[in-house]
């Protein structure tokens, strides 16, 4: 096992959460006359929303390095600055992880935030001495297997795996390269990439499987749904469609990359803010080299054909302000999968999992009643 | 007048409560007269089942005729946050449905008469009693004069709002309680734009600031009922129902503004007092009451119509044990503490919800999920208290005290 956990950088707790909170938590005009202090009821007051309770609790996980797990979520650590301090400190004292890289630090707080919520962490040994790490949740069958976009984190899946938690068996693996997966090939292609992931389903999930896709994972999803049609129950297609013109495509996905502004704004239809954290993490993924061998070579071509020859009963889901994918696309490839179906969600962009993962579950649950 | 008539249990109102219990007791064999003030069908707002109504339909074997009537599915609630800046979505425990009420009522009545129930067109005047013990009714049919008497073992109030037996100063006054001050304002429009796919088929309820909210309910493949919540004090100043409408349309928020605007108005606006009550105490000799005529509360989840539902089921077994051992007081108890634990959580889940929306949204997709869904679907009347309203009531009685 490697070891993924040092000091975190801890700092003084209380000035750097007074510092955000009246840099970051107070939005409107009449808000900003006022300073806010240890003491300063934020709750009561209303400083808190949905808004900036997420952008708050991102903080306080990659900044504080300090993961608040569901169940300390309530009012009463949150009445003011000084009761989230306090719980904080209580909560670094009983020893939570944190580290000192901003981005790994930030990727390994994703993950094992979804610890205390039962979802268990898992290492598959794949390809001789590589590791693809997985999250997982047993349940009955039939098992969902979730693979995540290209460059995102098995965690990516957190709030589908919480859900599905009690209901349905699950393993969301990182792709090798990507999340916590390790690999001596620094950047394994897109055909490495689906033998990896079959072995690592081969060993932890028990057919009959529902796969899912989310955005250039679905290229993974359908290739092993086409390869092993007798074990697969569904296939579900989240954030992809067949792309018309790959190298146009391509162009504009590494001009959007370019500009994490401008590939937020496109990816979602709510974008989350751009913190410090999260450019890291996005600057973190660029700059693997997993991220372009997945594209190039048997993974670009794979574009084109992916979903051809598919036996398996077929739903996309798709957001209807996705700006990486288009409906048409959406539409060619279902198109091509005799018996597909499409449900599409409003104001959702290219990431269901992440915008509306209890609709995304709804929906799959739906076809997969159609199926029985 | 004419030789005295009597049945085992009379039943004020012909509504879902009233109908609900009158065929669960005809169906056990009793003698059951319905009373109903109106003529059926007619309008009434609550389109929105929740989960538990559907196990109520489905053992009256109704379940087909309601997708007969194509009332839209209900698989869950849509939330959608102040400035449409965040949403989250509820699914429902188990399927239901939102309903034109004119129609469902209907159905829930014939279902009555059809299982044995005698049902007339009459107004209540008043009770005959046997020292404290409530022994019949006085009534007056519709088109006529004279008063009617009819003498009965139980008289049922199901008579909703109009709080009968409360009025007629057999059950308790009627008290205001805490969410008491908002009024509804609604009507009915065809071509509204939905979401796609069985998603647009859902409850919508769009938030805005503290009791001040909006209702979205699709009750036919083309026609939603929407509804603006808000203050009473703020639909005065707005003046009145129509204006106080169109400015919740447009303002209460902006997804909301979004699906209106080209589409039909079907009917006048309408409005409704929103002020939530209870009356105590709604058993005794004789009597009960159920659904709205003891108890009405925030409609912002809505439970009315299934709690109803639930509450005359729940009264048709301690009537039908009141009938066999002639005693009321034990059956009649167990069926008022029924109803008081199925009221309180609505009413703390909903507090809880207003005092501290962010929490209610995070804890819905989090560890409280599967308490949260099932409270929701009304499933809220069981004698162990699920986590979710433990945490709930920790934090409400905090910050009560604080």
């Amino acid at each position: 096992m490697p070891s993924e956990m040092n000091e975190c950088s801890n700092g003084d707790i209380t000035f750097e959460l007074v510092r955000f909170a009246n840099r970051e938590l107070l939005s409107t005009a009449s808000q900003r006359t006022i300073t806010l202090d240890l003491d300063t009821p934020v709750l009561e007051m209303g400083i808190l929303d949905s808004l900036s309770m997420v952008s708050l609790l991102t903080f306080v996980q990659t900044t504080l390095g300090v993961v608040i797990p569901d169940e300390k979520v309530l009012p009463e650590n949150f009445e003011t600055l000084g009761t989230l301090a306090d719980l904080i400190t209580q909560l670094q004292l009983s020893g939570r992880p944190v580290h000192e890289g901003v981005a790994e630090c930030a990727l390994l707080q994703s993950i094992r935030i979804l610890e205390p919520a039962g979802i268990r962490r898992r290492w598959l040994p794949v390809d001789g001495d590589a590791q693809i790490h997985a999250l997982e949740i047993s349940g009955p069958a039939p098992g969902w297997v979730l693979l995540p976009g290209l460059g995102n984190p098995s965690s990516s899946w957190g709030a589908v795996l919480k859900s599905l938690r009690g209901q349905n068996a699950a393993l969301a693996p990182d792709f090798l390269g990507f999340g916590v997966s390790r690999s001596e090939r620094l950047a394994p292609d897109y055909t490495a990439q689906v033998r990896a992931i079959r072995e690592a389903i081969d060993t932890a999930a028990k057919p009959p499987l529902v796969l899912v896709g989310s955005s250039a994972g679905s290229l993974v999803a359908a290739e092993i749904a086409r390869e092993m049609p007798d074990k697969v129950k569904a296939l579900v297609i989240t954030g992809f469609g067949l792309v018309e013109d790959p190298p146009a495509w391509r162009t504009m996905l590494t001009r959007l990359s370019g500009s994490p502004e401008s590939f937020l704004k496109a990816a979602y239809y709510r974008p989350p803010r751009l913190t410090e954290a999260l450019l890291d993490l996005f600057h973190d993924v660029m700059g693997r080299p997993a991220y372009n061998a997945f594209l190039e070579g048997p993974g670009f071509e794979a574009m084109s054909s992916a979903f051809d020859h598919l036996q398996i009963p077929t739903l996309f889901i798709a957001g209807r302000e996705d700006g990486i994918i288009s409906a048409e696309a959406v539409s060619a490839a279902a198109a091509r999968v005799p018996g597909a179906r499409i449900e599409w969600l409003a104001r959702c962009g290219h990431f269901p999992a992440a915008e509306q993962p209890e609709e995304l579950l709804y929906y799959i649950r739906r076809f997969l009643a159609t199926l029985n | 007048m004419t030789s005295q008539e009597f049945f085992d249990v009379v039943i004020i109102g012909g509504g879902p409560g009233g109908s609900v219990l009158a065929a669960c007791l005809a169906q056990a064999g009793a003698s059951v007269l319905i009373l109903e003030m109106a003529s059926f069908p007619r309008y009434h707002i609550g389109e929105s089942l929740t989960g538990m109504a559907a196990v109520v339909l489905e053992d009256f074997g109704l379940s087909a005729e309601m997708d007969r009537r194509q009332f839209p599915r209900k698989d869950g609630v849509k939330v959608i946050g102040k400035g449409a800046d965040s949403e989250f979505w509820v699914p429902v425990f188990r399927p239901t449905w939102q309903v034109r009420r004119a129609e469902f009522d209907q159905i829930l009545l014939d279902n009555a008469i059809r299982r044995g129930a005698t049902c007339r067109q009459a107004r209540v005047n008043g009770v005959l009693r046997d020292g404290e013990t409530v022994t019949g009714a006085l009534y007056t049919l519709d088109g006529e004069q004279n008063q009617r008497e009819v003498r009965c073992r139980v008289v049922a109030d199901a008579s909703g709002q109009a709080a009968l037996l409360s009025r007629l100063d057999v059950a308790g006054t009627l008290r205001r309680t805490e969410f008491d001050k908002q009024v509804a304002v609604f009507s009915q429009f065809r071509g509204a734009r939905r979401d796609p796919g069985t998603m647009g088929d859902n409850t919508f309820l769009f938030y805005s600031e503290t009791y001040h909210w909006a209702w979205f309910i699709p009750v036919s493949p083309d026609v939603v009922s929407v509804g603006i919540v808000l203050p009473g004090e703020e639909i005065k100043r707005l003046g009145g129902a129509e204006a106080a409408f169109r400015w919740g349309a447009e303002r209460i928020n902006p997804d909301l503004a979004w699906r209106l605007p080209g589409c039909e108005q079907m009917e006048p606006i309408r409005a409704a007092a929103n002020y939530s009550y209870a009356v105590d105490p709604f058993v005794g000799p004789g009597w009960l009451a159920v659904g709205d005529a003891h108890q009405f509360i925030d409609p912002i989840f809505s439970f009315g119509v299934t709690f109803a539902m639930l509450e005359a089921r729940e009264a048709s077994r301690a009537i039908l044990a009141s009938l066999t051992n002639g005693d009321w007081r034990e059956p009649f108890e167990e069926y008022r503490d029924f109803c008081v634990r199925g009221q309180t959580a609505a009413l703390d889940l909903i507090s809880y919800f207003w005092k501290f929306p962010v929490f209610f949204g995070y804890q819905s997709r989090g560890e409280l999920r599967k308490d949260i869904i099932r409270l929701l679907s009304s499933d809220a009347h069981s004698k162990i208290e699920s986590r979710a309203l433990t945490q709930m009531r920790k934090a409400l009685s905090r910050a009560a005290a604080a």
